[in-house]
């Protein structure tokens, strides 16, 4: 039998050790998963249950095919009473916000709580339109030089395909869908992942950078906002803050919209907008630290409070229009407050005094109104 | 078959969960079962419908994250059905012997540094029915109690069989050590 040193030498670290690289061996040399569906195929009894259980799956996977062309992410989108009811107690559960992110071995399969929780988390949704939004409720404001649209579809009610390409044959693709209905699949041994802020939404970005291609995944609520393709990471990342939500049309009567902005500083990059009956808010970071906030509201629903201690405040004109500015040259920003007849625009940036009064110079009414 | 599986229970999650199962283990349970039973076609889709059940019966308790361990969670089951119909339809072809022979004095086979691959080309070695139960222990991480429901074995036989297969891995691991 064995003695007390043999017990210690076989200890049971070692054994786990050497049991999971035994296995690892084994499956390594075994035939690949593809190869050893075609040896087993399922008897034709169950492929028909298996096809009929699918059916939406395989329809929408045969569409991924055609879109995601070489694209190195693995995407499924599933039907809601497929994947979305898998999870079990035991599965790993990684709530990144609205994000579900279990880990199946190679890939990470990402789905989305639906609902109020995905809401509440989001600070940038606005909850009066929250609820009307549909796949065909956003814009696309940014699409990098070169590319043209080559295609765009919708169907099934929820699900809104474009695709872009440039002359070099490098394609990207814009999705949006119904949040509930909708799955992904991303390699994680390809991909590098990490979530980043987009539009004031969590957003999930998976990046191979060997293969430059790439995907990133936005979750209002609602929708998700899904940006594929092979494009550096800023470009993609680019795509992504260039795609809001329309300005609901019950809106556009309301003085607020009918003034429009026309400048903002190099540098800043839009990370959060609210959009109400009575306020338009932007909201803009540069390097990420550095705050510009744009607000033009109903002049009834507005106050103001400003810190007069350490500021500077200043009356001043612009656009013809009465203007005050409270500066704080210690810390380097300010507000500035401009008053239209209905609306008043109120500014506060980390910049200088004259880039202030710039960005208040081009915010003006709309031509038409 | 599936449709026989999907009866089986009663809710629509627990539907979807044999049927990833089925979708993506299948093939790796036939073909576990076929390195057991060789080309017996019949003979390996009843191994795999004998898992499937096992499967069923533990679904509750089966974890599908890590991919690694569900393979040899699934493919144990399946080598195991197999086993059981070789001795259920072969027994005099393949005789199964749960006996070993204690006469091994391990205590003189002691060595002082053994190479950590002499260890992996033993577990190889090992004979199947102490290496599943190993696996089982170190893979997948179960209980001694889990073990035996799993391979349908008193909890008895677990204990005795991980004993005895240190024993005798640590018997191989000797010999092997002394060809390195």
């Amino acid at each position: 039998m064995f003695n007390e040193n043999d017990r210690e030498f076989l200890s049971d670290d070692l054994l786990k050790k050497a049991f999971n690289d035994y296995f690892d061996r084994i499956l390594a040399d075994m035939p690949s998963d593809t190869e050893l569906a075609k040896r087993y195929p399922y008897p034709e009894s169950s492929l028909k249950i298996v096809r009929r259980k699918y059916k939406a799956l395989k329809r929408r996977r045969s569409l991924w095919l055609r879109y995601l062309g070489r694209a190195a992410v693995i995407v499924l989108i599933t039907a809601s009473i497929t994947f979305g009811l898998l999870m079990t107690n035991s599965d790993i559960r990684a709530a990144v916000s609205s994000f579900f992110i279990r880990d199946r071995g190679n890939h990470l399969e990402i789905d989305f709580n639906n609902g109020e929780e995905a809401v509440l988390e989001n600070e940038g949704v606005d909850p009066e339109t929250q609820n009307e939004t549909s796949v065909l409720d956003y814009e696309i404001h940014y699409i990098p030089d070169g590319f043209e649209l080559i295609s765009e579809e919708f169907f099934g009610g929820n699900i809104f395909f474009r695709e872009y390409r440039d002359a070099n044959e490098r394609s990207f693709v814009i999705n949006i869908y119904d949040s509930g209905n909708t799955g992904f699949f991303v390699d994680k041994e390809r991909h590098k992942y990490t979530f980043i802020r987009i539009n004031g939404y969590e957003a999930m970005i998976a990046y191979d950078e060997s293969e430059k291609c790439g995907l990133i995944l936005i979750n209002d609520g609602k929708c998700c906002i899904q940006i594929n393709g092979c494009l550096e990471k800023e470009e993609l990342i680019k795509v992504a803050r260039g795609i809001s939500k329309r300005i609901p049309e019950e809106y556009k009567n309301s003085p607020v919209y009918k003034f429009e902005i026309g400048y903002i500083p190099e540098g800043y990059e839009l990370n959060e907008y609210h959009y109400k009956s009575h306020l338009i808010s932007l909201i803009y970071y540069k390097d990420e630290t550095i705050p510009l906030s744009i607000k033009v509201v109903d002049k009834e629903k507005i106050s103001i409070s400003v810190d007069n201690e350490h500021t500077t405040h200043s009356l001043l004109t612009v656009n013809g229009r009465e203007a005050q500015m409270w500066y704080n040259y210690e810390e380097g920003n300010g507000i500035l407050v401009v008053v239209y007849d209905d609306v008043v625009v109120k500014i506060f940036a980390g910049d200088t005094p004259e880039e202030i009064i710039k960005i208040a110079e081009n915010i003006k009414p709309k031509a038409d109104s | 078959m599936l449709s026989v599986y999907l009866s089986m229970v009663n809710n629509s999650e627990d539907e979807d969960k044999i049927l990833y199962i089925y979708e993506n283990y299948y093939a790796y349970m036939s073909y576990c079962a076929e390195q057991i039973l060789g080309d017996r076609e019949e003979d390996v889709r009843d191994s795999v419908h004998s898992a499937m059940i096992k499967v069923i019966e533990r679904l509750d308790s089966i974890d599908l994250t890590d991919k690694r361990r569900a393979k040899n969670y699934f493919g144990t089951i399946a080598k195991n059905k197999a086993r059981d119909i070789l001795k259920s339809k072969y027994s005099n072809t393949l005789p199964i012997d749960d006996s070993f022979d204690l006469n091994e004095n391990a205590e003189e086979l002691y060595i002082g540094k053994i190479e950590y691959e002499s260890l992996i080309t033993s577990i190889f070695k090992l004979d199947e029915k102490y290496r599943d139960v190993l696996m089982l222990r170190y893979i997948n991480e179960f209980k001694e109690k889990e073990i035996a429901e799993i391979l349908g074995i008193p909890q008895k036989t677990v204990s005795t069989r991980i004993s005895r297969g240190k024993q005798r891995l640590y018997a191989i691991l000797k010999e092997v050590g002394k060809d390195v």
